[in-house]
């Protein structure tokens, strides 16, 4: 075994060898003798519930390495590079014309996470699957901003526990997350929605966020929605995270600053953390800058470096809710603040503001 | 169908490459559809503005096929897909 190869704690062995195509270190060709050296199906099944399976076929197709996998691992990389090329081409054609409905009704808007990032950070956009398209509108417009979407075929699906900052429109396959708040609210110490659409720029025939409000959101949103590295973070995201940062350009000051007003530093400082353990080059001074206490560091890193997050997620969420999220926020108020607008949030639940655009 | 027609695709169609194959969308009925490495060269020749003729031609430089085989081939699956409306064909 080659002895200078870095290494991921063992928890991480196999995220590791699925991200070799989205790392800036050459070192794919290891990737694939010790990611298919033995059984080959736990490994794809891994590649395929985490996003990666067209970046895979990619990266060994290009390479002409497609005999060094197994026949029924290449159909199946295959087939989930179709799918995603399939389902690629419905979701821009449906953005694009969800941009020349908002343009014409005045509905200002910004694409964010994975429908947004592919455009500027991957070779072909189609090689990021995404289950579904994230835009943001400020809160005062996202009545009619559903209203639009309705009326372009879309249908409602009410979903009470995030009808506090989001929902979701369906039509056909293409799926449309509207969110008007960027977290559930009481999570940030201030809600910079509208400074994110206010910050917004043009990308391939749609709007997008900016380069630095793009990481913000890498950083943030996987803290809490996804527990950071629990089953439920798909690690495309970390592949997002990792090509974004060599080919944009991010302003990690003000990144950092932005983290500091809205109280999500240890937040971001967790994600940042777990991306570094698996190969992402984040810039030292700015992961510094960010560090909660040193007890907090020694204390998230015990969870990140374990994975707790995975072991626990289906035996007791409560106890990664308790015992990590709620110390992702940098101070006890903002903790504080968090549970009483999940509290809010729960006995509002029923206070839908779409209620008359569902389907009977 | 001729060998100096051309195809046209319609606006509700997109293509996209993935790997040697070729991924169609007919956005009208969100339907898919894939062509195998031979069909994906032969779209990426018609989306040219080729004829059927220069199709054919190009195609017989790079595969060891039959110059009837191929032109039967060829005219089939451009009548395939202008049977689903991925291509409209334009008398040359």
């Amino acid at each position: 075994m080659n002895q200078a190869r870095p290494a991921a704690p063992l928890a991480f062995r196999t995220h590791w060898l699925a991200l070799a195509p989205a790392r800036a270190a050459d070192d794919l060709e290891h990737a694939v003798e010790d990611a298919f050296a033995g059984e080959a199906t736990a490994f794809m099944a891994f590649l395929l519930a985490n996003g990666l399976g067209p970046l895979w076929h990619q990266a060994l197709h290009s390479r002409q390495w497609q005999g060094r996998v197994p026949p029924e691992a290449q159909e199946t990389l295959n087939l989930s590079r179709f799918a995603a090329a399939a389902l690629y081409l419905l979701q821009s054609a449906e953005l694009r014309r969800i941009d020349h409905l908002f343009a014409a009704q005045g509905i200002a808007y910004a694409a964010i996470k994975g429908a947004h990032v592919r455009e500027l950070a991957y070779d072909d956009p189609s090689l990021r699957p995404a289950d579904d398209v994230d835009i943001i509108v400020s809160a005062g417009q996202r009545v009619a901003a559903a209203r639009a979407l309705v009326g372009a075929g879309f249908h409602y699906h009410p979903a009470p526990d995030n009808i506090s900052h989001e929902a979701s429109f369906v039509k056909g396959r293409v799926t449309i997350d509207l969110h008007w708040n960027t977290f559930r609210p009481g999570r940030s110490r201030v809600d910079v929605t509208d400074a994110l659409v206010a910050r917004r720029v043009r990308v391939a025939g749609f709007w997008g966020l900016s380069d630095t409000d793009a990481v913000f959101l890498m950083l943030t949103h996987p803290a809490f929605f996804k527990y950071v590295c629990s089953p439920n973070m798909a690690l495309c995201r970390v592949a997002d995270f990792m090509f974004w940062t060599r080919r944009r350009a991010v302003d990690w000051a003000g990144l950092a600053a932005l983290l500091r007003d809205t109280g999500l530093n240890s937040a971001a400082w967790t994600v940042s953390s777990w991306f570094a353990l698996l190969g992402a080059a984040v810039p030292a001074d700015f992961l510094a800058q960010i560090s909660p206490g040193k007890a907090r560091v020694r204390y998230l890193r015990y969870w990140l470096e374990r994975d707790l997050p995975t072991q626990w997620f289906k035996r007791r969420p409560l106890l990664i809710q308790l015992g990590f999220t709620l110390f992702l926020h940098d101070r006890p108020a903002d903790a504080g603040r968090a549970v009483c607008g999940w509290l809010r949030a729960y006995r509002r639940r029923r206070d839908d503001p779409f209620a008359a655009l569902a389907a009977p | 169908m001729k060998l100096t027609d051309k195809v046209a695709i319609p606006a509700q169609v997109m293509a996209r490459q993935v790997g040697e194959e070729t991924v169609i969308l007919d956005l009208a009925s969100s339907t898919y559809y894939g062509l195998d490495p031979v069909g994906a060269r032969l779209w990426v020749l018609l989306s040219e503005g080729k004829t059927l003729g220069e199709t054919c031609a190009a195609l017989l430089d790079e595969y060891e096929v039959e110059p009837a085989r191929l032109e039967r081939d060829v005219f089939g699956l451009v009548d395939e897909l202008a049977g689903r409306g991925l291509v409209a064909l334009e008398p040359g």
